[in-house]
């Protein structure tokens, strides 16, 4: 024990008197292992941090319905729930819930929260207690209409209720009057960790919550998800063995709707099982791009401890002379390199707080906002000690295995061969490594960047500079299909009223900005095969005057005009690639097809065929992802095709977002101040949505990449530096002999420039093989794109050569007669 | 051949200059081959390196072959040394990393030449120093006589005029000194001038001039051609 402090006192003290190489040393480590506590602690948020405030984890369930098309995590109907609620006896409780939103008004202006439909146990179920007031009783959950009651969150009653008094105040919910009850504990989420609701109602106030749809009595509508509590003694397998009973009892009394259908039951996850093993991708490509950082940043100090360590070798000869065992030796020298890494590790996590904030700011606002909780928990904390402990032992491992292995007589009489053969070589390996690293990342990202920008110049088919939005959701107002289209048409008169708005019109969605819509067809001549369903073809609801204010050319026809009304008959205007398709090209105008009744699911769905004709062909854009190829689209009336959500497009001059966007803000108001809107942005944020990803991508990748750069800079700079340091001797006889400035720059610039040749080589195989998971990412670029390949290999290089180039010069200065005195 | 007229070299210390070399006047005819001798320190060593154009900072006047080396920029002094300079030094200074014949190889590699040239420059001094056998040895698999025979053959390998030589046998016992005194000898009855410095005085009998230096000054010559 003694000695282990004296080797710590003594590493400490060799680290302090080399300032410059610990400096860096430490600095670069902890880049590497901040970045990777960076992201383990997302991985922490996301899949392993328990549930907050819940009691007992451990015992809780997810039960899903399975479905004969391998569906294994499908939602459940309110009549199969009570079913299993009510004849499940392995469960203390068993809740059911549903994420909605809602629009909230409590006085002034009503706003969209995210609301949960929530059975009366649900609290009860996953272990929390109130804040204030009570939770759900069992009666208010029993007749429709939810006895009119809701629970809020902390959060909620802080930010718009001051934490003031807020039990037994009344509240309007999507217009109808609630009472709040109790307030839910601080920081309680929900069966998942990143989604913590505003507002709970039982679930019989669906009808209120969802207008339009009544699902409490549809056994075969699945909208809720299951958590249970097993009983003491209980186990998965049991309460799977009695759910696939219960299930198997369902099928039997209720044939036609529950044929084929069974029950699965899994202890919780925080990620919804549909979408964990994508989750799980991502988390693990993220984590592969920052261990190849901190990968490149070890290579790197294992070379800088190997130099270091040759240049020891005396103190180590001297050590071995005086009786030092080379266990011992390498005992100090491992001490020395685990104080560096854990120093680095400390630093990494201080640095990995910062990047936590950073990395906020790409999270997606408005309602599908997600929380994360990313502070450093013992989790965290215990990754980054472990990390840190690993990488200090392997990588010091090498150079303190090396230098504890010297001739010590030759070392003492300074016989031994100068330039540590073996010690170099390994350093060469480790530069190499780091480059070819680097230029995997370098590639990565030089490959992101040039696909934002092909991205800005694919033509979308619209031009969304100028387009203001605002979004409306009649449907949690109440508002029913009458005083829905009087509102809308009083927005959009009063909108395009405004000063500077050229024209203004309403549509279901907006292209590109995540979310879209579609119907099945039927056109004659074009049959599908037996057995294969109708073909699929994306749509949108436009209003007049859309083509106009997207400034989507028309190739062929009209656009709609105030008589294509709800009598009238039904019409649709289709993009070229679908005339081209099913109706030989622009003399598709005329023609007919159908959209084919489909499923309605809380109110929304075409109840029966409906034949329209074509009136107008416009040219092709692109409508969900910018890489898409060329597809069928059509634009439907809105006056034919009513929908309680729409959003308000208006063009006006390109640089008056502000100005707009607050006038229309105040028309809205002006019409109905009840009504809350979203997704007030201007065109080019919305539809930049598909680039979320790419940014991110570029940004995280570019940034890793040049650390990773600049720490092969350094490595190669260390490595010919060193080099030239330990050949001062034959720098001299060589100036002896002949060898002028050029000769010498060029001998040490030619180790430098081989190391980076291999390492470049190396990248470009490494990268060739790992780019083509990008591939789904990228716009307008291949995966093996040449340019970004010689690009990166070029700065690479160039880089490289810098790097040479400095110390290389200084041997050029060394003074021959010093150099040759010098032994 | 060579001219040195009042050549001075000195440090700035705090305690004022201190002086290596004070006024040295010095005379070479070609063919010569001169000893230079003295205490330690006296600046023997520094004098060959003026001499062999490794050192420019220094006073007064040195004329190579007419040329005024004092006044010539870094990149003529190299290539006058290039092309009429070669060292032997006390310590050989082989490069450990390279066989016998690779060292041999890196003066002819800074004087544009031709590989093929090279490459039979390289196999007649092996040849004439009788070191074929040890041509791809390294440095350390050869005694000290043999690595000093080879910094010779190495420092004549360009066929210098004029042989620079520092303490050649310092590290060698007495019988393979003798061989390279007799090799200095030949390499001086061919023409080629020489100057050692020594502390030997069987080497300096070698030679035909002995200049001896005290405390940086030239206190004595003798010999033929003496000037004084």
């Amino acid at each position: 024990m003694r000695t282990l402090w004296q080797d710590i006192r003594f590493g400490a003290r060799t680290l302090l008197k080399s300032p410059g190489f610990t400096l860096v040393a430490v600095a670069s480590l902890a880049v590497g292992i901040g970045a990777n506590t960076t992201i383990f602690s997302l991985v922490n948020a996301a899949l392993l941090r328990p549930l907050p405030l819940v009691r007992d984890e451990s015992r809780l369930v997810d039960v899903n319905r399975t479905r004969p098309n391998g569906d294994r995590f499908a939602q459940v109907s309110y009549p199969d729930y009570l079913y299993f609620r009510d004849h499940a006896d392995v469960f203390d409780g068993l809740a059911a819930y549903d994420f909605t939103p809602l629009s909230l008004s409590a006085g002034g202006e009503a706003e969209r929260v995210r609301g949960m439909l929530a059975s009366a146990n649900y609290f009860d179920v996953m272990g929390v207690k109130p804040a204030r007031g009570r939770f759900l009783l069992p009666d208010e959950d029993r007749a429709p209409g939810g006895a009119g009651v809701a629970v809020i969150s902390h959060q909620l009653w802080q930010r718009r209720f001051g934490g003031g008094e807020v039990v037994g105040r009344q509240v309007s919910i999507n217009g109808h009057p609630f009472t709040v009850v109790g307030v839910a504990p601080e920081g309680f989420k929900s069966p998942f960790i990143y989604l913590a609701p505003d507002v709970y109602l039982p679930l019989t106030a669906q009808a209120q919550a969802m207008p339009g749809s009544d699902l409490l009595g549809d056994r075969g509508a699945g909208w809720l998800g299951l958590r249970g509590r097993l009983k003491d003694g209980a186990s998965v397998e049991q309460a799977q063995a009695t759910l696939s009973v219960l299930a198997g009892q369902l099928q039997t009394e209720f044939a036609d709707v529950e044929r084929g259908q069974g029950a699965s039951v899994r202890p919780i996850g925080h990620v919804p099982g549909e979408v964990r093993s994508a989750v799980v991708g991502f988390m693990l490509t993220l984590s592969v791009v920052v261990g190849l950082v901190l990968l490149v940043a070890c290579a790197n100090v294992a070379g800088m401890q190997l130099a270091r360590a040759f240049a020891r070798r005396r103190e180590v000869a001297i050590r071995t002379a005086l009786g030092a065992t080379r266990g011992r030796v390498v005992r100090q020298l491992l001490t020395e390199s685990l104080l560096l890494f854990l120093v680095g590790g400390g630093l990494g996590i201080l640095l990995a707080v910062w990047m936590n904030d950073l990395l906020m700011a790409f999270r997606p606002a408005g309602t599908l906002a997600v929380e994360f909780n990313l502070d450093v928990d013992w989790r965290v904390l215990s990754f980054t000690l472990a990390v840190s402990f690993l990488t200090g032992l392997v990588f010091g491992l090498a150079p303190a295995l090396t230098a504890s292995n010297p001739d010590v007589s030759a070392t003492l009489k300074d016989a031994a061969p100068r330039g540590g053969g073996r010690a170099s070589r390994l350093r060469g390996a480790f530069v190499v490594g780091q480059i070819a690293i680097s230029m995997v990342l370098l590639v990565a990202a030089a490959l992101c960047v040039q696909s934002l920008r092909s991205a800005a110049r694919i033509n979308t088919g619209f031009e969304a500079e100028g387009v203001y939005l605002a979004t409306v959701d009649l449907s949690l107002q109440g508002y029913d299909e009458t005083r829905g289209r009087e509102f809308f048409r009083r927005l959009k008169e009063r909108a395009a009223a405004l000063p500077g708005i050229e024209s203004a019109t309403l549509a279901r969605s907006v292209p590109l900005s995540g979310l879209a819509f579609g119907e099945r067809v039927r056109v004659e001549g074009h049959e599908p095969p037996a057995g294969e369903p109708p073909p699929f073809v994306l749509s949108n609801t436009v209003d007049e005057d859309y083509l106009r204010t997207l400034k989507v050319p028309l190739l062929a026809g009209r656009d709609f005009r105030a008589t294509d009304a709800e009598g009238a008959p039904r019409v649709a205007v289709i993009n070229e690639t679908m005339a081209a398709r099913y109706f030989g090209g622009r003399e598709a105008v005329g023609k007919h097809f159908t959209l084919l009744a489909a499923p309605t699911l809380r109110g929304v769905g075409r109840r029966e065929d409906v034949g329209v004709e074509v009136v107008g062909v416009v040219a092709d854009g692109r409508y969900y992802t910018l890489g898409e190829a060329p597809q069928p689209f059509m634009y439907l009336p809105l006056a034919q095709n009513y929908g309680g959500m729409l959003t308000l497009h208006v063009r006006a001059p390109k640089d008056a977002a502000a100005p707009v966007l607050a006038a229309v803000r105040r028309e809205a108001s002006a019409v109905d101040p009840e009504v809350p809107l979203t997704g007030v942005m201007p065109m080019t944020e919305a539809v930049g949505f598909s680039l979320i990803p790419l940014r991110l991508a570029a940004t995280v990748v570019g940034a890793l990449g040049l650390f990773g750069l600049l720490l092969a800079a350094l490595g190669v700079y260390g490595v010919v530096a060193y080099t030239v340091g330990s050949r001062t001797r034959e720098i001299g006889i060589r100036v002896a002999l002949g060898a002028q400035a050029g000769d010498i720059l060029r001998l040490f610039m030619r180790h430098g420039v081989v190391l980076a040749a291999v390492g470049v080589c190396l990248g470009t195989a490494g990268a060739l093989a790992l780019t083509r998971f990008l591939a789904s990412l990228l716009y307008g670029v291949s995966a093996t794109d040449p340019v970004a390949f010689a690009v990166v290999a070029l700065v690479l290089a160039a880089v490289a050569l810098v790097a040479c180039l400095v110390p290389a010069r200084r041997a050029t200065k060394v003074d021959p007669m010093v150099a040759l005195r010098y032994e | 051949m060579i001219q040195l007229r009042n050549v001075e070299k000195f440090y700035e210390t705090g305690a004022g200059r201190t002086y290596v070399l004070r006024r040295v006047n010095l005379d070479v005819r070609e063919g010569e081959f001169v000893s230079v001798m003295g205490p330690s320190g006296s600046g023997k060593t520094t004098l060959l390196s003026i001499l062999g154009m490794l050192d420019s900072a220094f006073g007064g006047e040195y004329f190579f072959t007419d040329k005024a080396v004092h006044k010539l920029s870094h990149k003529e002094r190299a290539a006058l040394h290039k092309r009429y300079i070669g060292f032997v030094f006390q310590s050989y200074h082989l490069i450990d990393s390279l066989t016998v014949r690779e060292n041999l190889e890196v003066p002819l590699s800074y004087r544009d030449m031709k590989r093929a040239e090279s490459e039979a420059l390289v196999a007649d001094a092996l040849d004439r120093f009788q070191i074929v056998g040890k041509k791809d040895l390294f440095p350390n698999q050869l005694s000290g006589g043999q690595q000093q025979l080879v910094a010779v053959a190495r420092a004549v390998i360009h066929n210098p005029k004029l042989l620079l030589a520092d303490e050649p046998t310092g590290n060698l016992h007495s019988g393979q000194g003798r061989e390279i005194m007799e090799l200095f000898k030949q390499l001086n009855d061919a023409g080629t001038t020489i100057i050692q410095v020594t502390h030997s005085e069987t080497n300096a009998s070698y030679g035909n001039r002995i200049v001896q230096l005290s405390d940086g000054w030239v206190v004595n010559e003798e010999g033929e051609g003496a000037a004084g």
